[in-house]
């Protein structure tokens, strides 16, 4: 496997267990921290496929596939207007 | 609907809907506004479900090389437009007309998902472990079939592919539910990448679109976090049952069945509605 895919793997499964934790914590802790843990769940959630994307990226940059890194970085131009309409309309 | 039977729709849902290969929210959504949720109300749940869906299966599906990521982000450009459109849209649109929009795309995910084929593309005995994976300033790769079995893929007629991923992204954006069952059969049937290629592809693409309308669902104020929170935990666990099961079960009869209970929903929410 290739270095970086497996790190990136890594990272998805780490963010998949802490997910799962904060998602716990989101439904069954009452008060403030379960809110807190539940908002942090969907964060988590909403970012993930988000850094995948950046980091598959700065991969296709770092060895040459200038194509797909320049696709890369048009589709994480699409979620940064998204979040940036999503939140000034 | 008291949480209890939220988690437990959820967890169904999504490890029946992994094991279909069609994603849970096809039928969490419909499921929900049959039960008393508005469509408004349940979109963000779907979305939610299939965020938590395509999360559970990257791990595996990185290290196994199913995932053709540059076909990928190439088509989620667009899709992801398409999904923000969609979401904003979806504020201004009436209760009941997203309801029946709903149950004409149950119907249209029962087509789809009864019809889909089996293996279009044939091992090629020249290719060895070695060659499996995407290939780098291209949109194709090798995948492994069996143990001693590779075959290798091309996209084709990726201009087309593009309509059906706005598409889907549209529809996301609109119901919540996550346009999967239309991505799986373009990419499979109109570019004749092979089904579990493009069944791993659009698990991660769905990701994205889901990211995008839940960013405009979580400004518009219908994210209720510890709803939210229960359907992610669910989703979580009912994806990794699901995927496991697929191993057990073959999915196209769990497809034959999902499509059958689909109709039965699609035109429950058609008659409500109309």
């Amino acid at each position: 496997m290739i270095p970086g895919m497996e790190r990136l793997a890594g990272l998805m499964q780490l963010a998949l267990i802490t997910a799962f934790v904060l998602a716990l914590g989101g439904a069954f802790v009452p008060g403030t921290i379960g809110h807190v843990s539940g908002v942090a769940c969907v964060v988590l959630l909403i970012s993930a496929p988000v850094v995948r994307v950046g980091w598959l990226t700065v991969e296709w940059a770092r060895t040459g596939d200038r194509r797909f890194a320049a696709m890369g970085g048009v589709l994480l131009g699409v979620l940064v207007v998204s979040g940036l309409l999503a939140f000034l309309r | 609907m008291n949480p209890v039977e939220l988690a437990f729709a959820a967890l169904i849902t999504a490890a029946v809907g992994a094991l279909g290969g069609l994603g849970g929210a096809i039928l969490l959504v419909p499921f929900l506004v049959l039960s008393g949720l508005s469509a408004r109300e349940a979109a963000p749940l779907g979305l939610i479900s299939v965020a938590a869906g395509s999360l559970a299966a990257a791990p595996h599906q990185l290290r196994a090389h199913l995932v053709n990521h540059r076909l990928g982000v190439s088509t989620e450009i667009i899709g992801s437009a398409a999904a923000l459109i969609g979401a904003l849209a979806s504020g201004i649109i009436g209760q009941s007309t997203l309801a029946l929009m709903l149950g004409v795309v149950a119907l249209v995910a029962a087509y789809f998902g009864g019809r889909r084929k089996g293996i279009r593309n044939l091992p090629d005995p020249s290719l060895t472990i070695d060659d499996i994976g995407e290939h780098a300033g291209s949109l194709s790769g090798v995948y492994q079939l069996d143990e001693d079995e590779f075959v290798r893929y091309q996209a084709n007629r990726v201009p087309v592919g593009l309509v059906g991923m706005a598409t889907a992204g549209l529809i996301a954006g609109l119901s919540g539910v996550s346009g999967g069952f239309i991505k799986t059969p373009t990419t499979s049937e109109v570019m004749h990448v092979p089904v579990k290629v493009a069944a791993a592809t659009t698990t991660f693409t769905v990701g994205i679109t889901s990211a995008v309308a839940l960013l405009v669902y979580e400004a518009q104020g219908r994210i209720v976090v510890s709803d939210a929170a229960l359907v992610a935990g669910a989703a979580l666990i009912g994806g990794t049952i699901g995927a496991r099961m697929q191993a057990v079960l073959p999915p196209p009869k769990v497809r034959g069945a999902l499509s059958a209970v689909l109709v039965i929903i699609g035109v429950l929410l058609i008659a409500r509605n109309l």
